[in-house]
């Protein structure tokens, strides 16, 4: 799967599904959050997870701009990323090719 | 047709801020460009957003080649007059509120409505403008995406809830027991999370009935979400990721080539962080003590006109001096049917209620 490579960095974790009215209690170190728009006030999830995959396609957008302050790897424009992706599937991502691959469904 | 956003905005008095939403060609200086000078957007009474995809491009494509300093610095101007203008609406009105009678209340509605109506189509051109604008700066000057000139709103927020976090932690108050006991915790810590509340108002949700950071029991769960079991040495390392590429790239200074075009691309990553903000906090700090005031002379001689009516009254309805009931009911209605959209945002209806019925 690709997108636009939005901040620079690999890492691999596990998939949060960002819903709004739920702040994704359960995040931890390991977590990529997926989401379909990443609004600022959701920056302090930021500064605790290992990576942010966002539907928006724009490169210039509020994800960027914060996963790039805060050194957290962001791919954007990810097609239909939160109904691609399951909560709990190990991925790795490349922040800065943009590729995305499942390492291990979730169960 | 195919919604570009499908249940953006469901709420009827938000939903009436995106009346002049086609007009943004004009606000940044693209005049001649569109039939009429509308951009193909419009928000359907859904709340579903549409985008003529080919009006953005022919808008999109006659900016990339009007990039002169000149037009740069119009639009700079537009945009940041547009931002300073809602902004001291806002102000103005969180100010005049407990004591305005009902006739200024109205004005001061009005003229609120009218900032947040003409910063609005920004947010639509953002979507787009910002893109043409950094790929331009790219071609001329091989340069990346600018860095912000400072911290970003979001590294600010994220910073001052974490000394939120800390302060009610050092005091016995973590988020959990905070979630537990909130309004009845000691007085220190009620002032402190009501201070931060009031500072931060305007983050959260675009849709102004979900809850955000004005609202205490959300900003507990965004502090056990984001802190709680956090190693604060790995946090503050997150966060001063942020100032060392700001240093470094004050050290390469802007490209010279661009330097105009990386300003304004910089005025519009910072102006992303805050599109939601500023419409938002217009409603929560400027408009809802007014409503307030509005619906206690409603009730004077409608007497079973309810807070959450007012909400399905559009912007220029407020002006009149009684509502049409019949009308906000019947959106009301058709509001509470849409069952998606409630279910997409995680809506709950006795929400409404709450948002003018607390003082």
């Amino acid at each position: 799967m690709v997108g636009l490579g939005a901040a620079p960095g690999q890492t691999t974790g596990r998939v949060h599904l960002v819903r709004e009215g739920s702040l994704g209690l359960g995040v931890s170190r390991d977590t990529i959050l997926v989401t379909r728009v990443f609004h600022p006030h959701l920056a302090p999830l930021l500064a605790r997870v290992a990576g942010v995959v966002v539907e928006e396609g724009s490169r210039l957008q509020h994800a960027t701009t914060l996963a790039r302050e805060f050194g957290v790897p962001a791919i954007v424009g990810v097609t239909g990323a939160v109904t691609l992706f399951r909560d709990g599937d190990v991925i790795e991502m490349d922040g800065g090719t943009g590729i995305i691959i499942v390492r291990q469904p979730a169960a | 047709m195919t919604p570009y956003r499908r249940h953006l905005i469901g709420l009827p008095l938000q939903r009436s801020a995106f009346s002049t939403i086609d007009r943004a060609p004009a606000l940044i200086g693209m005049t001649g460009v569109l039939p009429g000078d509308r951009l193909g957007v419009w928000l359907d009474d859904d709340g579903d957003l549409y985008l003529d995809r080919a009006s953005i491009d022919r808008l999109a494509a006659a900016l990339s080649v009007s990039l002169s300093p000149a037009f740069l610095e119009a639009m700079d101007r537009s945009l940041v007059a547009s931002c300073v203008a809602l902004e001291e609406a806002t102000e103005r009105c969180r100010r005049r509120a407990p004591e305005a009678d009902a006739g200024e209340a109205r004005r001061l509605l009005e003229e609120l409505g009218t900032c947040i109506r003409a910063l609005v189509p920004f947010g639509i051109l953002s979507k787009f403008v910002p893109d043409v604008l950094c790929s331009a700066l790219t071609a001329a000057t091989g340069a990346d995406i600018p860095t912000l000139r400072s911290e970003s709103p979001g590294a600010v927020l994220t910073r001052e809830s974490l000394a939120l976090f800390m302060a009610c932690d050092e005091r016995g108050f973590p988020p959990e027991r905070l979630l537990r006991e909130w309004p009845r915790v000691p007085s220190v810590i009620a002032d402190q999370v009501r201070g931060f509340c009031g500072t931060q108002a305007g983050f959260g949700p675009l849709r102004w009935e979900a809850p955000g950071y004005e609202d205490p029991l959300y900003v507990f769960g965004v502090l056990q979400a984001a802190f709680a079991g956090q190693d604060p040495a790995e946090l503050s390392r997150r966060l001063g990721a942020g100032a060392r590429a700001r240093d470094a790239s004050a050290a390469r200074g802007l490209p010279a080539a661009g330097g105009e075009l990386a300003r304004v691309v910089i005025l519009w990553l910072e102006f992303l962080e805050r599109e939601t903000w500023y419409v938002r906090r217009a409603f929560y700090v400027g408009m809802r003590p007014l409503l307030r005031r509005l619906l206690t002379e409603y009730r004077t001689h409608t007497c079973n006109v309810t807070a959450e009516d007012i909400l399905f009254l559009e912007l220029d309805e407020l002006a009149a001096p009684r509502p049409d009931l019949a009308r906000a009911r019947a959106r009301r209605a058709k509001y509470a049917g849409n069952s998606a959209y409630l279910a997409e945002h995680g809506l709950v209806a006795d929400r409404l209620d709450e948002i003018l019925g607390a003082a």
